[in-house]
């Protein structure tokens, strides 16, 4: 329970709803009865925390247990920020009211790069010491995991210890680790040692770094036994996962308010921009018995009458028509709606898409990342574009008068006709709009284009390319701008100087501790939130640090260069990503894992789609 | 079909839940609770819920109320309370449920008590300062119109009002006009005093009760 004391604060602020705690289905333990206290912390606000699902699962994996109290942790919005500093109140859980530095873990879930700051910032506000080296007992223990901890080394100075991979069988292991180091007096480093022979488990501090002249890193030796590169986790049967039947239901608006089931992990398509497409590989899926019971469970306890089926690219499931006859056959009579966020349109029967909320609701968007055929082929998004026209003719002869296509500019290899090349896309789709026979009649078409600049991530075949600068990014922006001719193309693109900070903190290495300690210094917080990131004052910490953003971001890699992230191992040769390059490059194409496999090394878990069997391609 | 009115108290940390927000509360509750209630028809059918007299972000209400539409003419309404206690955030509870004999539109007044309370200060010291601005020949402050911020003198409606000090807080009970016709918020008062003293203060208003033009309990 949070204090009166916090109570009187909260009539200053603008959404005191984001601060009580008290939401339906949050759980409430006797902290006298537990052993491990642990505060899972979003570094961002509440309405965007509550609304990942990872942090459900955890939160529920968690509790489960009764040795463990799992209480969640956001980072509050400044007008919070000023009452708390003006009362000197630390920042707090929402169950228990307590501050971060009554907790055993301190948990952090690393979802972009540009919720860095806010981490020091929460640390900070919940009297805990910024810095590893500064925490000497085994107890406040600062650990963090998801899909950026694939790069850990940014972090690495504040960090204790990363989870690697998919977190819901590691973290308990070393949940356990820490009891029984606790009970046996053993030090923080013991601890720490201990939990680094886990597979899955990253400790920064066993490991020491030296550069090069040039700067780029020389070597990277563990210490303590710690393993030389450290493999990530997966779960194999997602079947058998524990999957939450309850989440704590917000009383305020958030961003995702539903109910929500994975329908599987991974995704088979192989973008080469794309991140999560290779750090979850294999895919592997839920079966259609067990996703339908999770999500009629869940509506059940919550109450929403929303489900949306969260994946990397819902279409691709196997199993997706037995799996939504399943859920229409109690939805629709319990007024629940379904919906599938991530959607090929093309992958679907009209019927099908007749059932799904998504489409109805959002209106037509699709993803063709590049405009030119040969782009697609570089990044090997394999959509061609006789397939978007003939799923567009489809929806305007179907009534729909509005589509949105989403884009990346500053791809590898790309030249000011590809650029244009996205213009003349949706000029097309403009045409095929005029000639679709049962278009809305006296209806105009609404095309908007939206492009964001492309940032090159580890693990990807791109982690050697250099970002374009943001003075090209920005040239190419007008370029595009200028090669729309009609008003019914609308364009907006994201601002290139956050993906370029995000850049230098996707592919960075440890000395990059020292420019997030300055910022955090100078203030600065919420660098997600347009309102907030300012590029002059990053380019000042980089400055007075004696960084040069650009050695992170923009410069080209060498293949035999050592990377930050090479001691990271999530299960996909190095070779292969070298291989995807240089077939990016000759502008290639690779097919996906259900056409054909292509020894990316993920098959060693020896589960998933490389052990399904594939229909022989004619 | 059938309408009910069900009242509730919203209180302690569920006085931050804003007005919009308590809709969202209680649809999910209700649609948790399976009880047979109308939804709306056409595209995106959602449970009818109306409330009666909206309450500001930051109070307590201890007679709040809802009306809803049962589809099932037989179900027990005395069953609704219960089961939607369990499907409720801290602080909102479901007390009655009986056949609407009011229509929101008489509601005509509200009965606050404001306890309010200033880091440094005493009761009493408060519990003066009000006096002071109550006894004053006119109690001006500005207040939110449609048509932009108005001065306005909240003299005249302080007609029933009682004022005692209780420990570190100042206690004002009053009585104001509430509803659609005119509603005055007891917020105003506080403004009124934060612009006379320059003082920062804290408070817990709490609406006791609802009445129509005679005084009767909207019922
Ligand atoms: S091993 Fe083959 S099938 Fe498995 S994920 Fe890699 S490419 Fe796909």
């Amino acid at each position: 329970m949070i204090s009166k004391e916090v109570e009187k604060i909260l009539l200053n602020v603008q959404k005191p709803g984001r601060y009580t705690g008290g939401e339906l289905n949050s759980v409430i333990k006797d902290k006298s009865s537990v052993d491990v206290r642990f505060a899972f912390c979003f570094p961002d606000v509440y309405e965007v925390g509550m609304s990942h699902l990872g942090m459900k699962i955890l939160y529920s994996l968690f509790n489960e247990r009764e040795d463990i109290w799992c209480e969640r942790v956001f980072a509050p919005w400044t007008d919070m920020e000023e009452q708390m500093r003006r009362h000197s109140f630390p920042l707090y859980a929402l169950e228990s009211g307590d501050s971060l530095d009554k907790f055993d873990f301190i948990g952090f879930t690393l979802q972009y790069e540009l919720s860095f700051t806010n981490i020091l910032y929460m640390l900070e506000l919940g009297n805990i010491p910024l810095l590893t080296k500064d925490r000497k007992d085994l107890f406040n223990i600062v650990v963090a995991g998801g899909p950026c901890a694939c790069n850990p080394e940014p972090l690495a100075d504040f960090v204790d210890l990363f989870f690697i991979g998919e977190g819901e069988e590691v973290d308990l292991e070393v949940i356990d680790l820490y009891k029984s180091c606790k009970s046996n007096n053993e030090s923080k480093q013991d601890f720490l040692i201990k939990a680094a022979q886990i597979e899955g488990v990253y400790v920064p501090s066993l490991y020491t770094v030296e550069y090069n002249g040039d700067g780029t890193l020389k070597s990277f030796t563990p210490s303590h036994k710690a393993p030389k590169t450290v493999k990530k986790r997966i779960i194999k049967n997602l079947d058998e996962l524990y999957y939450p039947d309850n989440f704590v239901v917000p009383s305020i608006d958030i961003v995702h308010d539903r109910a929500m089931a994975e329908i599987f992990r991974g995704c088979i398509r192989g973008c080469r921009f794309c991140q999560a497409g290779f750090l979850y590989r294999p895919v592997r899926e839920k079966s259609p018995e067990v996703i339908d019971a999770q999500c009629h469970a869940l509506c059940n306890n919550t109450g929403y009458d929303e489900v949306s089926l969260s994946s990397l690219s819902s279409s691709d499931y196997t199993q997706i028509v037995p799996l939504l006859s399943r859920l229409t056959e109690w939805s629709a009579d319990e007024n629940v709606s379904i919906s599938l966020p991530s959607l090929r349109v093309d992958g679907f029967s009209d019927d099908i898409l007749s059932k799904l909320k998504t489409v109805r609701k959002s209106g037509l968007t699709f993803a063709p990342e590049a405009g030119t055929q040969r782009l697609r082929d570089v990044i090997n998004k394999n959509v061609t574009e006789s397939e978007l026209m003939s799923t567009c003719s489809t929806a305007f002869n179907g009534g729909w008068s509005t589509v949105k296509l989403y884009f990346m500019i500053g791809l590898p290899t790309e030249t000011l006709d590809d650029v244009a090349g996205i213009a003349q896309l949706g000029q097309r789709v403009v045409n095929a709009y005029y000639s679709a026979e049962n278009r809305p009649k006296g209806k105009s078409v609404r095309v908007t284009l939206s492009t964001a600049s492309f940032v090159p991530k580890p693990f990807t075949p791109f982690q050697w390319f250099p970002q374009d600068t943001i003075e090209v990014l920005k040239e190419k922006q007008m370029h595009l701008k200028d090669s729309i001719t009609t008003k019914k193309i609308n364009y907006n693109y994201h601002d290139s100087s956050t993906s370029f900070v995000e850049a230098v903190f996707a592919r960075g290495d440890r000395r990059l501790g020292k420019a997030l300690l300055k910022a955090h210094e100078k203030g600065m917080i919420f660098d997600g939130w347009g309102d907030y990131f300012s590029l002059e004052k990053w380019l000042e910490v980089f400055d007075e640090c004696g960084l040069d953003p650009a050695f992170y971001a923009n410069r080209q890699r060498e293949f035999d260069e050592l990377l930050p992230w090479d001691h990271i191992d999530y299960g996909i040769k190095k070779s292969f990503l070298i291989e995807e390059c240089k077939r990016a490059y000759n502008n290639e194409t690779t097919p996906n894992c259900r056409q054909k496999c292509s020894g990316c090394g993920a098959a060693q878990w020896k589960e998933g789609v490389c052990f399904e069997k594939r229909k022989t391609m004619v | 079909m059938k309408s009910v009115r069900l009242w509730f108290k919203k209180e302690g940390l569920a006085r931050f839940i804003s007005h919009l927000d308590l809709n969202k509360v209680m649809t999910l509750a209700i649609n948790r609770s399976k009880i047979p209630i109308w939804h709306t028809e056409g595209f995106n059918p959602h449970p009818f819920i109306t409330f009666a007299l909206p309450l500001s972000l930051g109070f307590c209400g201890e007679c709040e109320t809802m009306d809803i539409r049962l589809t099932d003419d037989d179900f027990d309404i005395s069953l609704i309370p219960e089961r939607l206690n369990g499907s409720l955030p801290e602080g909102i509870r479901v007390y009655r449920a009986a056949a609407p004999k009011m229509k929101p539109a008489q509601i005509s007044k509200a009965r606050y008590e404001m306890k309010i309370g200033a880091d440094g200060k005493s009761g009493g010291e408060i519990c003066a300062e009000i006096g002071s601005l109550l006894n004053s020949a006119e109690v001006i402050t500005r207040k939110k119109t449609k048509k932009g911020l108005k001065d306005i003198d909240l003299k005249p409606y302080i007609k029933e009002h009682d004022l005692k000090q209780d420990g570190e807080f100042a206690v004002l009970n009053m009585t104001l006009p509430a509803g659609s016709v005119e509603n005055i918020n007891p917020i105003l008062y506080l403004n009124a005093l934060k612009e006379k003293t320059g003082g920062e203060y804290f408070y817990i208003c709490t609406r006791r009760k609802i009445k129509n033009e005679n005084g009767d309990d909207f019922e």
